[in-house]
């Protein structure tokens, strides 16, 4: 019993030491994001130096961001979110769960047209999904009607849209720019063996050890990142359009901590996190800031339709049928 | 009047005490996941949308279907479970099979897994390019197999057929024989014997046992997330975990498919019992069982049955976690050179792996001791009080037992999010200590209560008589007599929370890990030899604790 007791007493103890916070607090904010950890724990600190603010950062896909806003709804404890996906940011604006803000200092300087137009939120960066191959198999000419067919020509796999924000928008965007014809030809593609990935980085692993020839829906900038570590993959925009996935920051409603989030939002669009963000190979909002070299140009390729309204509207339809129906599809062997 | 009524009231203070205490901890969020089931938007204080997503689950197709699959699934792997393990527990009871203590030793590895460990195992033994591929290659017809429905299943069933085989072992070892040579001297055959003598004395157990693996089964979450996921097998828990945690996110429909799963297994016991009651051969005087000799190509036999599953079951799986762990490279030809890199990394001061061994350390010895503590008290108040407080007591303290796991968790965020709770609780560690004590109290409520119930009252009467107050009789008399079944509800305890992964995984606040959720995420991520370096740990860490403690019960 003795020991019992002793294990009780440190237990309890450690716990009390790292369990005590908890809630929202004035002097502290709280940041959740969207991948890229580095670059989010790059900037945080950056910005902690600068201003002597205490900031808790929660990195994680946009799936979990938005599970976590969802269980704290009616007890918020988040002051800045960024996703990973303009389609979330847009639900929480149309929850009225965004504070907004009304002229930032550098709007000029940034892409205007990736922001929301009422600057509920603001795009800190973007990525465009599409494909990757791997140098051996890469055609120039590949275009989504090759592969969303039953005879693709090899093993692909895609991110779980489920999982990964990007990869979600990628199927939305798909489907509102070719409507419901294109659901046969998913449950074609997933007869032939297109493969569900957990995540992105879980894509790209399973890619490069060989088990598939190339990924659908694959964010570019992490390909860009894996090219120069010198993974032999190549990024594919296909000539019919990819889906570029701005990266939102917005503040949130409940929010204590106004002022602060509002000198974050600044900082994240500053010249200085957004050389962070351009080095993580992503297409920076600064319009005065480099893009990386492996990224090359700030040239948009072709990209499909989207309207940002109508795909709030009908993403979680779209995305929960895309589950049911063809992500879990019993396929034959 | 009054004195009276407060006297009494002072009665039953202890009681009524235990019942809030349970209520609020394990009642409330059960309730609250039916209500909001029922009533989406509960929480925010209206009553719209009714049974909205019930209404959904009955006009989408996939979601009939996949409960449906899910109670084939748990059925089946019930079923694997008896097959491999009532003749394991028939051999071990009733026949003078050689080295029985080695057999019995080799049927606990499998239960001390973690399921989601030994499927994980599994995944890097089958994979394409794995390690079944790097030693002999794989038949594509034989993979193809393993990641199906029945390749899931008989992984599920290697986690569970241990608890048939020992409950057949203890059922059989205790009947006597008379009955059966009465059947042989009035010249019954064989085939007879068992059908109207063995199998109605055993029913109850193996009905027993088979609910056992059954709600196992139907609630585990660790495998079908490992191995449904990758066998396009759609199974309840692992999709309810992907509503509440992945995008678009829908806890409607979650809480509701929770409520169901719920029903299933709470219609799963009853049931159980019901049949266990129509087809039980009455009551037996317990005796010694007579051996029955084996020839020497049965012992072959036997050793080969029982030798195979625990091959197949600990061997082959334990082998691919700790060889994945120390394998310098992955994906190559042949065998990789050999690295104890991984556990470097593993224990590197501040790094997110030791953090989160740390976290489940420190977890689990607070929560198992609080188990313990608070377990023994409400034994101790429920066995020595009567009326109906007692029912809705013992009936509140087994609720998480039936209840799965994941839907104890769901309701846990719920309960403790709601716009009415004055403390902040969720998004810290506390929130896990105190799931980890509402699941897994009633394990140490039971072994308090089977002790409590051999104890006589007769010590602590005559502490009271001679002054002794409430407090002095429970820390001087009931808790040193309860001591041993203490000490094993706590070591039980303290093992399955260093292996707790769904509850873990729901309510971790942000940036914490604790071991289940490192492995579960580094594997997600592709950092397989991390994972399974951590997950060598974690065993090794819950053996050595087991092994002290037999140690020191015995000096």
């Amino acid at each position: 019993m003795r020991l019992a007791y002793w294990s009780t007493v440190l237990g309890l103890g450690w716990i009390l030491l790292a369990g005590c916070d908890g809630g929202q607090r004035e002097d502290v904010l709280v940041v959740y994001s969207a991948g890229p950890r580095p670059v989010a724990e790059d900037i945080v600190a950056a910005f902690s130096r600068e201003t002597e603010a205490d900031v808790e950062l929660f990195a994680a896909t946009t799936g979990q961001v938005m599970a976590r806003l969802e269980a704290e709804r009616y007890r918020p404890r988040a002051d800045v979110v960024i996703f990973a996906s303009r389609v979330a940011a847009e639900a929480l604006k149309h929850d009225q769960r965004l504070l907004r803000y009304a002229e930032p200092p550098w709007l000029s300087e940034t892409e205007t047209d990736w922001h929301d137009p009422d600057h509920y939120y603001f795009a800190t960066s973007a990525a465009l999904v599409g494909m990757a191959f791997r140098d051996s198999v890469y055609d120039e000419e590949a275009d989504w009607n090759q592969f969303l067919s039953p005879d693709p020509g090899m093993r692909l796999t895609m991110p779980s849209p489920s999982r990964s924000g990007a990869a979600g928008d990628l199927v939305v965007s798909l489907v509102l720019d070719r409507g419901d014809a294109i659901w046969p030809e998913l449950l074609d593609a997933r007869g032939a063996g297109l493969d569900f990935a957990a995540a992105n980085s879980q894509a790209i692993s399973t890619t490069l050890v060989g088990a598939f020839d190339g990924i659908l829906g694959a964010v570019d900038y992490l390909i860009f990142g894996q090219i120069a570590d010198g993974a032999p993959l190549i990024v594919h925009y296909p000539p019919s359009g990819s889906a570029l996935v701005e990266r939102p920051i917005g503040i949130l409603a409940s929010t204590p901590n106004a002022e602060l989030s509002r000198r974050f939002v600044d900082y994240y669009l500053s010249t200085e996190a957004q050389e962070r963000v351009a080095a993580a190979h992503l297409l920076p909002a600064r319009t005065d800031v480099g893009v990386s070299d492996i990224r090359g140009s700030r040239d948009l390729p072709p990209l499909l339709e989207r309207d940002i309204e109508t795909a709030l509207k009908q993403q979680s339809r779209i995305l929960r049928r895309f589950q049911l129906e063809v992500e879990r599809a019993e396929i034959a062997r | 009047m009054i004195a009276g009524l407060r006297s009494s009231l002072r009665r039953r203070l202890p009681l009524l005490l235990c019942a809030a205490v349970l209520a609020l901890a394990t009642g409330y969020p059960v309730l609250l996941l039916f209500l909001q089931s029922i009533f989406p938007d509960i929480l925010g204080g209206s009553l719209a949308g009714a049974f909205d997503a019930y209404r959904r689950i009955i006009e989408t197709p996939e979601l009939g279907a996949m409960i449906g699959t899910s109670l084939v699934w748990a059925g089946s792997v019930t079923l694997v479970s008896w097959v491999f393990g009532i003749p394991c527990g028939y051999l071990l009871a009733r026949t003078n099979l050689p080295g029985k203590l080695w057999a019995r030793l080799s049927l606990l590895v499998p239960i001390m897994t973690p399921p989601y460990i030994l499927a994980l195992s599994y995944v890097l033994v089958m994979q394409q390019g794995g390690f079944g591929d790097a030693l002999v290659s794989i038949p594509t017809g034989l993979r193809a197999w393993f990641f199906s429905f029945w390749g899931v299943t008989v992984v599920m069933a290697f986690a569970s057929f241990g608890y048939v085989a020992l409950a057949v072992e203890a059922t059989l070892s205790t009947l006597p024989r008379r009955l059966e040579d009465a059947a042989t001297v009035l010249g019954a055959s064989w085939r007879l014997r068992v059908r109207y003598v063995l199998l109605p004395l055993t029913v109850p157990a193996i009905l027993n046992s088979g609910l056992l693996v059954f709600l196992e089964a139907l609630s585990n979450f660790g495998v079908p997330a490992v191995l449904g996921t990758r066998s396009n097998l759609p199974l309840l828990p692992a999709e309810i975990f992907y509503l509440v945690t992945s995008w678009p996110l829908d806890l409607a429909l979650a809480t509701s498919l929770s409520s169901l799963l719920c029903l299933l297994a709470l219609m799963a016991l009853y049931g159980t019992r019901w049949l266990a009651q129509w087809m039980a051969g009455g009551h037996i005087r317990p005796g010694t069982a007579a051996l029955q000799p084996l020839s020497r190509r049965w012992i072959w036999a036997g050793w080969g049955w029982i030798g195979g599953l625990f091959l197949l079951s600990s061997v082959l799986p334990y082998c691919a976690m700790v060889l994945t762990s120390v394998a310098a490279s992955w994906g190559g030809d042949g065998f990789p050179p050999l690295t104890l890199k991984h556990y470097v990394e593993l224990f590197e001061p501040g790094s997110r792996s030791l953090q989160a061994l740390i976290t489940s350390l420190g977890l689990s010895i607070a929560a198992a001791t609080l188990c313990v503590v608070i377990g023994g008290y409400i034994a101790y108040v429920s066995v020595r009080s009567s009326g109906p407080l007692r029912h809705v007591l013992d009936g509140l303290a087994t609720l998480p037992r039936v209840i799965p796991k994941i839907v104890v968790a769901v309701g846990l965020i719920l309960a403790w999010n709601a716009p009415w709770i004055p403390l902040n609780i969720y998004n810290t560690v506390w929130m896990l200590l105190l799931a980890y004590v509402v699941i897994y109290i009633t394990d140490a409520l039971n072994y308090a209560n089977s002790t409590m119930r051999g104890m006589s009252p007769n010590l602590e009467h005559a502490a009271t008589v001679l002054g002794a107050g409430r407090y002095t009789v429970f820390t001087r008399i009931v808790l040193p007599g309860l001591r041993p079944a203490l000490m094993a509800a706590w070591l039980t305890t303290f093992i399955v929370c260093m292996r707790e992964l769904v509850a873990s995984v729901l309510l971790l606040p942000p940036g914490v890990d604790v071991t289940a959720t490192y492995i579960f995420n580094q594997f997600e991520q592709g950092d397989i030899a991390a994972a399974m370096a951590m997950a060598t740990v974690t065993i090794v860490i819950s053996t050595i604790v087991l092994v002290g403690f037999q140690f020191r019960r015995r000096p």
